[in-house]
């Protein structure tokens, strides 16, 4: 028995998967390929030009611009190595202890630190796709910006960026192993997310920067904010070694002193780092893993559910609305149960709409209400199309994929005494219900944090009513006409033509109203009624579309 | 061949599996029969390695399942109720892969594979992504998989759901050639004339504890009775 290979023939199940999956593209409609390949394109280019513009203004900042510009390197290697942190984690999570893969390697004749290791390696893939098209438009901006000759940085950028990858997936892998041995059941799980929550929440709301006394001049500016993004620069931090060893060799030529061998040294601090984590992740491979995983199994098989006594009455009062039919209410309240008993969903909500409600909060902090009107109205459409953007994110990501998240089970749609016109009009309701619940308290609260004439934010609240019917309108249709009942995962659902699309228009949307809300500095009742039809319209047209493909459809 | 000592299964307070012992010997083809929730599924897993005894031990082949896994696993295939299987490969591309998990030389993958193949009616499909196939196609590629090496103990969760009749038959010849190279087949089912014509031996677990066993003359008298299967399971379950 040749125990050693299996990794290697588990790295080639992996590969031979991959290439499977790039087969399939063939059979995918050339528009669907196409569209695909441009979005990616068009959005990574659209980066690109956004670090450039961002970069040439910091620079032509004399004699501040190097600094912004090293400033905004060092954050983005952090929130990277953070997101990776986190991405990695959860990814972790679900890949070593919910996937059915798992149970069955465990039947065969492989070591459990094996499975540990191509689960690592399944999610360095995964860490690895957004961390690619965030830096590659990044490194090529700064590189252009600080004249650093483009052959050998990208290759630079890679070499330091592969153990950084490697190492936060590591510790991430970590972390999912001892999180779930200290919280092997479900519901420990959920109270440490929620407590979880609660702290980011209550770090970031006392966190408040200071006010900004000198907004006159760049360098009172500076002195003001830099102190606050100082943690970005924490030596001890993997993010630091990467930007410096990144920073250190792009300046090579430029500026005299050991910069190659600061260069060489920040390299090396994180790729021993990085050896060194090899140790403690082979020995939860052989050891910890396999206590963890049969401890979760004991633990799953009795989790019961228990009544949730702040959900069920809203609930049961959906029972007795007459309108769109007593069947379509029961779909509402599985949609309803079906997201409130799944942690990792409703946590990602409270994390995104949290976070906004602190920046809103913060808002006088930052002493933008002394602005002038101009800046001030600049400032909160930005806020407010900003808002609309996470929702939108929002209602792609839960919205769109309800319908054909129903997966092996349409047939009880398709056999349901329930029109789909009031299947469609229930997920649609629910929708732009939860919608305007979330988005339109922020709106107004942006308004008022800002200064802003009551009328204005009145009235920018109640067209972000029309707003959410729009991107609900457009989620749902187009989640209709573009129905995947073949997946179970949301992702793989949102990344076909159908979600491809649906971004599309949500973007194209949204920048026609933010473009009209900066030009429309009065507000009327006839800019009112414009709009709103417009929105009516946006959102009404694909939902119609969505029913009449739904109809034809066999299941 | 397998030795299952006093075994226990918990599950907080919850006793799935009561102290079970039982021996069983090469060749025989062994049937778990009991109500839902009677502890078959936990018995089979912690045989398979996916569960880990509370208390008790399993020998599998000699190997202490505990102590030696990967020796007792290499003899040893399992089946669940609902197999995993990789929907972007394609059946010839998944026995190859579990071909080498149990280190089998390509020769007698290719061979094997294609013996396997053919008899579970897939060598025309072999090349399609198992992503396209029904439920019972995707049954009869886990099963072609777990038999590609040979197992001296195989073990099956309601190994027939989705399987055609013709298939079924099929597979119910290769069971009973299997036992009688000396292969022990283990298999839990609800289907309780298909334990009745297969099984050598069965055994009910009712509430985690076997409540009978033996082969179906050694019950009948026992139990004084000439009942069929289905009437003395009944019988003995409502008791």
């Amino acid at each position: 028995m040749k125990a050693t290979c299996h990794l290697s023939i588990l790295i080639q199940l992996k590969l031979t998967e991959l290439k499977n999956s790039f087969r399939r593209l063939r059979t995918r409609s050339p528009l669907e390929v196409l569209t695909l390949v441009v979005f990616l394109l068009g959005a990574g280019f659209g980066l690109f030009i956004l670090f450039s513009k961002s970069f040439q203004f910091f620079q032509g900042q004399k004699p501040f611009g190097p600094i912004l510009i090293d400033e905004c390197f060092y954050l983005l290697n952090f929130t990277l190595f953070v997101m990776l942190l986190i991405s990695s984690g959860v990814s972790a999570y679900s890949s070593l202890f919910k996937s059915p893969e798992v149970p069955f390697l465990l039947t065969q004749n492989i070591r459990w630190n094996d499975i540990y290791f191509i689960k690592l390696l399944e999610t360095l893939w995964f860490s690895a796709w957004p961390i690619l098209f965030i830096t590659i438009p990044f490194t090529i901006a700064f590189g252009i910006t600080r004249s650093v000759s483009l052959g050998p940085f990208p290759f630079l950028c890679f070499v330091f960026y592969l153990p950084f990858v490697l190492l936060a997936a590591m510790i991430g892998n970590l972390g999912a192993v001892f999180s779930v041995w200290l919280l092997p059941t479900k519901a420990r799980r959920k109270a440490a997310i929620l407590a979880l929550v609660g702290v980011i929440i209550y770090f970031f709301a006392r966190t408040q920067p200071e006010i900004i006394r000198e907004q006159g001049s760049l360098s009172g500016i500076l002195s003001g904010y830099l102190p606050h993004v100082a943690f970005a620069k924490f030596p001890l931090l993997p993010s630091y070694w990467a930007t410096r060893g990144i920073l250190a060799f792009s300046q090579i030529g430029k500026q005299t002193g050991d910069l190659w061998e600061q260069g060489v040294f920040y390299f090396l601090v994180l790729f021993s780092n990085t050896l060194f984590f090899l140790i403690p992740s082979m020995g939860v491979g052989n050891r910890m893993f396999a206590a963890t995983f049969l401890r979760a199994q004991d633990c799953g098989e009795i989790a019961v559910k228990r009544k949730n006594r702040f959900v069920q009455p809203p609930v049961r009062w959906f029972d007795h609305l007459p309108w769109p039919s007593r069947p379509a209410m029961a779909f509402l309240e599985k949609d309803i149960k079906t997201f409130m008993r799944d942690a990792s969903e409703w946590s990602q909500l409270i994390i995104f709409f949290g976070l906004l409600l602190v920046y809103f909060l913060n808002l006088k902090n930052f002493e933008f209400h002394v602005l002038k009107d101009m800046w001030k109205n600049i400032i909160f459409v930005l806020n407010t199309v900003g808002t609309y953007v996470v929702l939108s994110s929002f209602s792609m990501r839960f919205v769109f994929p309800m319908l054909s998240l129903e997966g092996s089970r349409a047939w009880i749609i398709a056999m349901a005494p329930v029109s789909f016109a009031s299947l469609l009009l229930e997920k649609f309701l629910l929708g732009t219900v939860v919608s305007a619940v979330l988005t339109l308290p922020l709106v107004y609260l942006s308004g008022c944090m800002l200064e802003i004439g009551m009328r204005k934010v009145f009235f920018t609240t109640c067209l972000g009513f029309f707003v959410c019917v729009a991107l609900t309108g457009l989620s749902v249709g187009f989640g209709a006409r573009f129905p995947d009942f073949k997946s179970n995962n949301p992702s793989q659902i949102i990344s076909g033509l159908g979600g491809s699309l649906l971004l599309v228009t949500h973007l194209i949307y949204l920048l026609g109203l933010g473009v009209f809300l900066l030009a429309v500095q009065h507000q009327s009742a006839l800019t009112f009624a414009m709009i709103s039809a417009a929105s009516l319209l946006v959102g009404m047209l694909p939902l119609k579309l969505g029913m009449s493909h739904l109809k034809k459809l066999e299941f | 061949m397998i030795e299952i000592k006093n075994l226990k299964k918990n599950y907080g307070k919850k006793e799935a599996v009561k102290g079970i012992t039982l021996s069983i010997q090469p060749g025989e083809l062994f049937a778990f029969l009991g109500p839902n929730g009677a502890g078959k599924t936990s018995t089979l897993k912690m045989l398979a390695g996916l569960l880990r005894p509370t208390s008790g031990s399993i020998h599998i082949g000699g190997y202490d399942l505990n102590k030696e896994p990967l020796k007792a696993k290499s003899i040893l295939s399992f089946v669940p109720d609902i197999p995993y299987v990789y929907e972007k490969l394609t059946p010839w591309e998944f026995l190859r892969f579990v071909g080498k998990l149990y280190s089998l030389d390509p020769q007698t993958i290719q061979k094997k594979g294609e013996e396997l193949l053919r008899f579970f009616e897939l060598w025309d499909v072999r090349d399609v992504l198992i992503e396209e196939f029904s439920h019972g196609m995707k049954q009869k590629a886990v099963l072609s998989a777990s038999l590609i090496h040979d197992p001296k103990v195989f073990i099956l969760d309601e190994p027939m759901v989705g399987l055609d009749p013709v298939s079924i038959r099929s597979f119910k010849d290769l069971l009973k050639k299997k036992t009688r190279e000396g292969t022990i087949v283990i298999f839990s089912t609800h289907t309780l004339p298909l334990a009745e014509e297969l099984a050598d031996r069965l055994v009910i677990i009712d509430h985690g504890q076997i409540i009978a066993s033996g082969t179906m003359d050694e019950l009948r008298t026992k139990y004084a009775s000439r009942e069929n299967l289905e009437q003395m399971f009944l019988r003995l379950v409502e008791k």
